[in-house]
């Protein structure tokens, strides 16, 4: 290690007497739902104009999810899990493809209004810090916005989505930081 | 005592009272909690890999009864298949005591692995409850920190104003008031001197004006008249 190396900081600091959801990094371990998840994989998002939000790949040993969280003023924080997207709307790839997509969806009885499309890149940090993808993320929200629909194109032609629901920062508890 | 013994004695003395003076209790204490707080960051992450532990054991133990339950399901299947006559009786035995031998298995690994998941909670609960006497203890040390620091403002300040009122010093307001009493008095002093030896300087004339001064008009006319009638004599 030089000298400088030390002044590096390569881990976001934290205050080991109050952590909080946007602590989180790789190994970190937390509970909520009365479940202890892990995280596993951190992902990072550039929305650009300096704009960043941060996704957690967790599991509980029983089940995987994804943890979102976008710090803009206030914290928006998602917990989500992968679906097919056909199922949500078995028209969204092409709709998406031809860049129309809906307005609202309307999936489990219930309706999405488009909240917001966004243009980004995405990069896997627990694999490499350097690997920047790019994406296009449309997000739908539920009347009560505590429900979400996210869809992802990647590339050309492929599309992904993902269904969770907003959540509270302070459900996210006992978090503990990994070495 | 020899008179080395002696000298040693009060070099010591005074280098503890230098350290002493050095020594700043609040940043002491600042110090202090920082070692706490790493101290409790490794216990943290201590916890956290027996808790990460105890996910994968807990994972390994749903797995493996997923596992076992499988394995019953196959060796029910191959009982069916020989019934039905898919399958030679003998050649169904075998595979199905096989895969009752599996299930067995994996009912033992996934006993284990709940007996691990078990241990893994008994540690989680010795080392949380090792983590909050070390919070509380950090906690405790904040709060006295925080009145420390009151209470190092509260008397500064209070030094501060007992300084400026116990402090007269020659440049201090008072001192200059007092001095411009003494000018004062000083000039007052002098300027009665001078009074002084002006009257002590005063002519016969003066003297004489002085007397007349307060004499009316009249009596003056009538010594003037006295005068010259004397004159005309």
């Amino acid at each position: 290690m030089g000298l400088f190396d030390r002044f590096k900081k390569d881990k976001r600091e934290y205050d080991v007497t109050d952590m909080q959801v946007t602590d989180l990094d790789r190994g970190f371990v937390f509970e909520y739902d009365l479940k202890t998840w892990q995280v596993q994989e951190v992902y990072k998002y550039d929305w650009g104009d300096h704009f960043f939000s941060y996704e957690y790949k967790i599991s509980s040993g029983a089940e995987t999810r994804f943890l979102s969280v976008e710090d803009d003023d206030e914290l928006f924080v998602v917990l989500s899990q992968k679906s097919n997207i056909r199922k949500i709307g078995e028209d969204l790839p092409e709709l998406l493809a031809d860049e129309k997509p809906p307005k609202k969806i309307e999936y489990d009885n219930k309706t999405f209004f488009l909240e917001e499309e966004a243009p980004g890149y995405f990069c896997n940090e627990t694999k490499s810090k350097d690997n920047w993808v790019e994406l296009i993320s449309w997000t739908y929200l539920n009347e009560d916005e505590d429900e979400v629909v996210t869809l992802e194109q990647w590339g050309e032609r492929e599309f992904e989505a993902s269904l969770g629901k907003v959540i509270k920062p302070f459900e996210i508890s006992n978090i503990l930081p990994a070495e | 005592m020899g008179i080395f013994n002696r000298l040693f004695k009060v070099g010591e003395a005074e280098a503890h009272a230098a350290i002493n003076k050095l020594e700043d209790p609040i940043k002491m204490t600042e110090q202090g909690i920082r070692d706490m707080k790493k101290d409790l960051d490794k216990s943290l992450q201590a916890l956290a890999e027996v808790k990460s532990l105890a996910i994968r054991s807990r994972r390994e133990a749903n797995e493996n009864k997923e596992k076992a339950e499988n394995y019953e399901q196959k060796a029910i299947l191959l009982i069916k298949k020989a019934e039905k006559g898919d399958l030679k009786p003998d050649e169904a035995d075998r595979l199905a005591t096989e895969a009752l031998s599996r299930k067995e298995e994996s009912i033992n690994a996934a006993a284990r692995a709940q007996s691990e998941v078990e241990k893994f909670d008994d540690n989680i609960a010795k080392l949380q409850a090792n983590i909050n006497k070390l919070k509380s203890q950090i906690s405790h040390y904040e709060n006295e920190l925080k009145t420390l620091k009151a209470r190092d403002r509260v008397s500064k300040a209070t030094s501060k104003i007992n300084k400026s009122m116990s402090n007269i010093d020659s440049s201090s307001t008072v001192a200059r008031l007092e001095r411009m009493k003494e000018k004062v008095d000083q000039q007052e002093a002098m300027a009665e001197a001078y009074g002084e030896i002006a009257n002590e300087s005063k002519s016969v004339d003066d003297e004489i004006d002085d007397v007349l001064k307060d004499e009316p008009k009249s009596k003056a006319s009538d010594a003037l008249a006295d005068l010259k009638a004397k004159l005309n004599k």
